[in-house]
């Protein structure tokens, strides 16, 4: 089977509705049919508590870096090398480790929070008896 | 720097490449396969291949170019662009994976449940895409220059086309296996030659500490100017001229600088004394190029410039990463959303540990190889280095390391976004996402860039990069945080946010490059966008989707759920299977359940 003529395609204004081979895959993978119902208000919950934990980790990343620009500046020359030094050492080699432990930091914390949701998701499926 | 082993080494890393990926290739075969490697890369081997990638020529060559002309204010340059990945993990990584979709146009259009944000997204994606595709372009046409005496543009073109090559052929699978190598060589590639470097410097009795600026000639030293250089004089100078110096030619005649900015012609060709302090380009980014004597800031304002400039560099590299088309497409190969966020914990520790290497070689320069300064070919500092420390045949041998690390750094990067861009051409553009026109979307993914690169030369690697990122910050990263975290974003208040923050930095971005601000705040307003244009986006989206309260998606719930909840555990059967049934299958094969 040939390809259809190419300039027709530039004018698509709408997704392409007919089924068949040449339909376009879905771009957004259909929700699993399998996935729990989980109450609107236990996932507000969740994802709340993601969200706490995210900021936490960008404001404890701002609250740590954000000064940093203005204080290398405003500190006078600690005499000779004494201030370039520093600031090598911070930018230069300190900051990748704690990024490092911010992230793991972080991965735990998420981590337990999902297996908190699934635990308190499972009881709930068990008492009322779904799971069967 | 010796032709014969860079030329080896060049061609190995292709030629590798080129293997690694045709191993790929082999089992490649669904479209799956092509576009996210069926989502089955674990952790590990993905976060080499996200780090490989994104350690680009801006990263490999630039960084040391940088901290060699401008000192220790641009660590910050590696600093934001490993944090933003701690950003990315902390906000956007999980979710992301979680969404199910393949690129920033496919989540746009999942989470707002409108075509036209899709649009946007996908010209946005394919704008940021190009913008940092031509600085690896240019890091290219300078390596391969450099390596093989070639003009600069028959790297670039030889790059684009080896990069459109593999791309077009191997697709997303093979990308995975040549970037995870590609990492390791460039870690290899910066490291070994560093060590033998730091033994040589530390084996020299004459060598001071370099951490002091402005850095001063080691040797009695000619510099020859090969393109007009206005440069900075800090104190006086005595120097001997063979050629135009502020418009009066001289002959061998010795000539007294005095304190300020000097216009240095080409050809022109300078002898400087033992010790003298290098005078550097005159802010060659941030100063006009063709302004009046007089526009020199006050030290004052000058102050308050890079302060400012500081917190631009900061804001767009941390906000920036999580939206660049090449760093997000990497995500969806992962198996689930908890292995997206293991993943980005090893690449924070793989981007930081490379990035300790750059700046050692930029501080080294400003000891070995000052008058790069002068001539401004600041980014070629990495690869010069070993020929002029080390010299004979370990020099040239490590010096076709760094090369071989060079072009493994354009090449990762340059595929990456090449898939990136290619994807959202395939998808959006052109009429159906099957191989045969994703290959052609790979090809002009590549021609767009390498045009603009033969038409608009020479802005530094390292700052032409920093503009992709001030607009990616300036748009992708409200859309996502906000679709992420915010049930309230309709699709109105994310087209403006997108439209506004984009388009600020956009425009911001035309301004510098052209080079048609003219001085003080405007231009250094346009030069860092990302302070003013990232709060704007996020503002924009804000106001209007609180405007058009009417205007939520309709499955809101829905998406936020599948966002954010965890997968279930794969002893959990109906649930798990449900989901990896329908998140692996081949997009081309399945026909869209009801």
């Amino acid at each position: 089977m040939t390809e259809e003529p190419a300039p027709a395609r530039a004018v698509v204004t709408r997704r392409p509705t007919g089924p068949g081979p040449a339909a376009r895959p879905a771009r957004v993978p259909i929700p699993p049919g399998g996935e729990p119902e989980r109450d609107p208000e236990t996932v507000r919950a969740l994802v709340h508590g993601q969200l706490r934990t995210g900021l936490a980790v960008v404001g404890l990343l701002a609250a740590l870096l954000g000064p940093l620009p203005l204080a290398f500046r405003s500190v006078p020359q600690l005499g000779g090398d004494g201030r370039p030094v520093v600031v090598w050492a911070v930018l230069g080699v300190v900051v990748y480790p704690l990024f490092v432990l911010l992230g793991r930091w972080y991965v735990r914390r998420a981590e337990l929070t999902e297996r908190r949701f699934n635990d308190a998701g499972t009881r709930a499926r068990d008492g009322s008896g779904t799971a069967g | 720097m010796n032709q014969a082993y860079g030329v080896v080494a060049v061609t190995s890393v292709v030629v590798a490449s080129g293997l690694i990926g045709a191993l790929g290739l082999r089992i490649s075969r669904t479209t799956s396969d092509f576009y996210v490697a069926s989502r089955s890369v674990p952790p590990r081997l993905n976060a080499a291949a996200i780090s490989g990638e994104y350690l680009s020529a801006a990263s490999f060559l630039g960084i040391a170019g940088l901290v060699l002309s401008q000192g220790v204010d641009m660590l910050w340059v590696p600093v934001g662009y490993t944090a933003g990945y701690l950003v990315l993990l902390a906000l956007v990584a999980a979710p992301l994976r979680r969404s199910g979709a393949y690129t920033l146009p496919d989540f746009a259009e999942a989470r707002l449940e409108s075509t036209v944000v899709r649009r946007i997204t996908s010209i946005l994606v394919v704008v940021v895409g190009w913008l940092y595709l031509v600085p690896q372009l240019q890091g290219a046409g300078l390596t391969l220059g450099l390596v093989t005496g070639a003009p600069g543009w028959t790297g670039a073109l030889i790059v684009a086309i080896v990069v459109a090559l593999s791309v077009a052929a191997g697709g997303m699978r093979s990308i995975t296996f040549v970037q995870a190598f590609q990492y390791w060589l460039k870690l290899t590639a910066l490291l070994v030659p560093a060590l033998f470097l730091l033994l040589a410097w530390q084996g020299d009795p004459s060598a001071r500490t370099a951490l002091d600026e402005p850095p001063a000639f080691r040797d009695h030293t000619r510099v020859r100017v090969d393109d007009t250089v206005r440069v900075r004089v800090h104190e006086q100078l005595r120097v001997t001229v063979d050629g135009t110096v502020d418009g009066r030619a001289h002959q061998a005649s010795v000539l007294l600088l005095q304190p300020g900015v000097h216009r240095v012609d080409t050809g022109t060709t300078l002898h400087f004394p033992v010790r003298a302090r290098v005078a550097g380009r005159s802010e060659d980014t941030t100063a006009p190029a063709r302004g009046s004597r007089g526009s020199d800031a006050s030290p004052r304002e000058d102050k308050g410039h890079s302060l400012y400039a500081t917190y631009g560099l900061i804001l767009a590299t941390f906000l920036g990463t999580m939206g660049l088309p090449h760093v997000v497409v990497r995500f969806y190969t992962s198996p689930d959303g908890r292995a997206a966020r293991r993943t980005t914990v090893v690449v924070l520790g793989l981007v930081g540990a490379f990035y300790l290497l750059p700046p050692l070689y930029g501080v080294l320069g400003r000891i070995y190889t000052p008058e790069l300064l002068l001539t401004g070919n600041t980014d070629a500092v990495v690869l010069l280095l070993p020929e002029r420390l080390i010299g004979g045949v370990a020099g040239d041998l490590l010096g076709a390391l760094v090369a071989a690390g060079a072009c493994a750094a354009f090449l990762s990067t340059a595929s990456g976004l090449t898939m990136a861009v290619a994807g959202v051409l395939s998808q959006d553009v052109l009429p159906s996402p099957r191989t045969g026109y994703f290959r052609l979307a790979s090809l002009i993914a590549v021609a767009v860039p390498l045009a603009v690169y033969t038409l608009v030369p020479g802005i530094p690697v390292a700052k032409a990069v920093g503009l992709a990122f001030a607009v990616s910050a300036s748009s992708f990263c409200p859309l996502l945080v906000l679709g992420i975290w915010w049930r309230g974003l309709t699709a109105a208040g994310a087209s403006a946010g997108l439209l506004t923050g984009g388009g600020a930095a956009l425009t911001a971005v035309a301004l510098t490059m052209t080079e048609s601000v003219g001085t003080g705040w405007p231009r250094t307003l346009s030069a860092w966008p990302a302070v003013w244009s990232v709060p704007l986006a996020f503002l924009t989206m804000i106001l209007v989707s609180l405007a058009d309260r009417r205007g939520a998606p309709l499955h809101t719930d829905a998406i936020m759920a599948r966002l954010h909840l965890p997968e279930p555990p794969a002893n959990h059967s109906p649930a798990a299977r449900g989901r990896r049934l329908t998140t692996d299958e081949d997009p081309t094969a399945g026909s869209p359940a009801p």
